[in-house]
């Protein structure tokens, strides 16, 4: 390799990785800002005093400000806190029950010789096709009648709506994948279809269910448009709208920062360890 | 079956069980199938009838009215506006979303120091979503506190105001772009990793440039997937609400109010059911139009393909 094509090449990588670092450091660093200093008139790159005083507060405690004062504690950290409560609730019932749906689902019609089976997964696929503003409104209409608008339950069903289809593609592809073989030796020992499944086919699959698990995860943790119009302003309110009624009435933007941070938190470092596993997510084998 | 003879126990036979499997894999696939039909065919239908219907917000009553919501949209100067600003923004993020996701491809199949770093962070703006990219860049672009207007001021230049009615659109594809292309380096740098390095030193024996290189060999090889992703951003493109409700809510004026946009506020806001139902409707039905147009073309130019080198 020439110098030149080295240097180019490192510049790129080194272009690549601000392109994907810098807006995230960037809200961090407005989090460990005091608002006196983002007030001022002149923009720091970074933070000439940095706090965790706007984390403090938003965990119910007074901290002090640039000056020494003291500060109470902010208003919106009930919100922001039973927000994430609610949140990760929800989103480990998403994963719970998409698991259990799914992982079946997908296992048959990747590798059990049945009929009706490209049907079936076609029609499974394209449910994911629907836009999630056409489905909101029957949604929002049924759960006013059954009462489970503002509710924690109603947030699970309608998360299950996304992650199903979407688990049984990959799990599919997945499946279809493991050599032909696999459940022939378990059954030749005897086993019936059901535990060559559970006893040969889940355990060599620990990799892929652990992908899908984490995508579970974090389309529930980060669904926005069913959270806001369900439950905003209920006591079953996830993080996005917290967030979002935080963001639309406070003029205070460190502040709504830190909330940030710690919103983004569980996804960012879900993400990065377990990035092997999803990195090898493939939705092109179908 | 018949039992073997003397007394020895019958071997089992392995392929036998009492469900066939036709059976057994119904059997697994049953629970989706009635999931997916309460939560997900009950709503289609529902939102159907609301778009035939017109619903009174406050009393709740309902009449038929046939045709005349969707007529009304279709009429609408509002709807149109709102049909340009969604292809448009689908155009940018489809353009820049592939680019970013290429370009990252192709760099991450070279050997650089800090490879395994920079393929580590990527996926993090993915698992973030749309909705926290939205809030995240609303601090990168800020005319006020931004990173980009401060890195303005340091370098002595004029703050640009990137959530202008010009540049609207453009910055939010850029924000979506940024958020959606890893899942398409990761698709995309699959199928390159398969192609063997000897091809490549072969071609420039043979005197072909880069971008020859890059016709023949790699395009050929990451089509699908290179398909697949086209189809899944541009879907989301065109349904993208979050992003849009955080950045701009619609605006500067409408020069943000795309079709989804347009379809929630229709519903929430102005509490018009049968317009905002009718409306979802169009974009699924534009959106299903491209996507078919698009696949009959994808493989009838790959059939092509194949047939010439064959």
């Amino acid at each position: 390799m020439s110098t030149r094509r080295r240097v180019v090449l490192h510049l790129l990588a080194l272009l690549a990785l601000v392109w994907t670092i810098a807006p995230l450091a960037w809200i961090l660093l407005i989090s460990l800002t005091y608002h006196h200093e983002f007030a001022s008139s002149t923009i720091h790159l970074l933070p000439h005093q940095p706090t965790l005083a706007n984390y403090v507060r938003l965990f119910g405690r007074s901290a002090a400000d640039w000056n020494g004062t003291i500060q109470p504690p902010n208003a919106y950290g009930p919100l922001i806190r039973s927000g994430l409560v609610n949140s990760a609730e929800v989103a480990v019932a998403v994963t719970v029950l998409s698991m259990v749906f799914a992982v079946p689902a997908a296992y048959a019609l990747a590798r059990v010789d049945m009929r009706f089976r490209q049907a079936g997964l076609l029609t499974i696929v394209a449910t994911r096709a629907l836009p999630p503003v056409a489905t909101t409104i029957p949604f929002f209409v049924l759960y006013q009648t059954l009462g489970l608008s503002g509710t924690r339950l109603g947030l699970v069903i309608a998360h299950l709506t996304m992650t199903v289809p979407l688990l049984v593609w990959m799990g599919t592809s997945f499946f279809g994948g493991l050599p032909p073989g696999l459940e022939r030796m378990a059954r030749v020992d005897g086993c019936s279809r059901w535990r060559a499944f559970t006893r040969v086919v889940v355990p060599a699959s620990r990799h892929a269910m652990t992908a899908m698990a984490v995508i579970a995860f974090l389309t529930s943790w980060d669904e926005f448009t069913f959270a806001l119009i369900f439950n905003t302003g209920t006591s079953a309110q996830t993080f996005p709208p917290a967030l979002s009624s935080m963001f639309f009435q406070v003029s205070v933007p460190t502040e709504v920062a830190s909330a940030t941070v710690l919103g983004l938190l569980p996804p960012l470092v879900i993400a990065t360890l377990f990035q092997r596993y999803i990195r090898k997510v493939n939705l092109v084998g179908l | 079956m018949t039992t073997a003879v003397g007394g020895v126990a019958p071997p089992r036979v392995p392929f036998s069980s009492r469900r066939t499997p036709t059976g057994f894999g119904m059997l697994l696939v049953a629970p989706v199938v009635l999931l997916l039909l309460a939560i997900v065919a009950y709503p289609i239908g529902y939102s159907l009838y609301l778009s035939v219907m017109a619903t009174n917000p406050i009393t709740g009553s309902q009449h038929l009215v046939g045709i005349a919501n969707f007529r009304a949209a279709l009429t609408s100067g509002d709807f149109w506006h709102a049909a340009g600003l969604t292809l448009y923004y689908v155009i940018c993020v489809t353009v820049i979303g592939t680019g970013v996701a290429l370009g990252m491809a192709l760099l991450l199949r070279e050997r650089f120091v800090g490879r395994p770093v920079l393929m580590a962070v990527i996926v993090l703006p993915w698992s973030l979503s749309t909705y926290a990219a939205g809030v995240v860049w609303r601090y990168v672009y800020s005319p006020q506190y931004g990173l980009l207007a401060g890195i303005a001021q340091h370098l002595g230049l004029h703050p640009f105001d990137f959530l202008s009615k010009q540049a609207v659109i453009p910055s939010l594809a850029i924000v979506h772009a940024w958020q959606f292309a890893p899942l398409g380096t990761y698709f995309l740098l699959a199928s390159l990793q398969v192609i063997p390095d000897d091809l490549y030193k072969l071609a420039k024996v043979d005197g072909m440039g880069m971008a020859k290189r890059f016709r023949n060999i790699t395009l050929p090889q990451i089509r699908m997937p290179l398909a697949i992703f086209l189809v899944l951003i541009g879907g989301q493109a065109a349904t993208a609400f979050d992003l849009i409700y955080f950045l701009t809510s619609g605006g500067p004026g409408d020069a943000s109010q795309t079709l989804t946009y347009d379809a929630y506020q229709q519903t929430f806001q102005d509490q018009d059911f049968g317009g905002g139902s009718a409306t979802s409707w169009l974009l699924l039905v534009l959106v299903t139009v491209v996507t078919v147009g698009y696949y009959a073309v994808a493989m009838s130019s790959s059939r092509r393909t194949r047939k010439a080198s064959s």
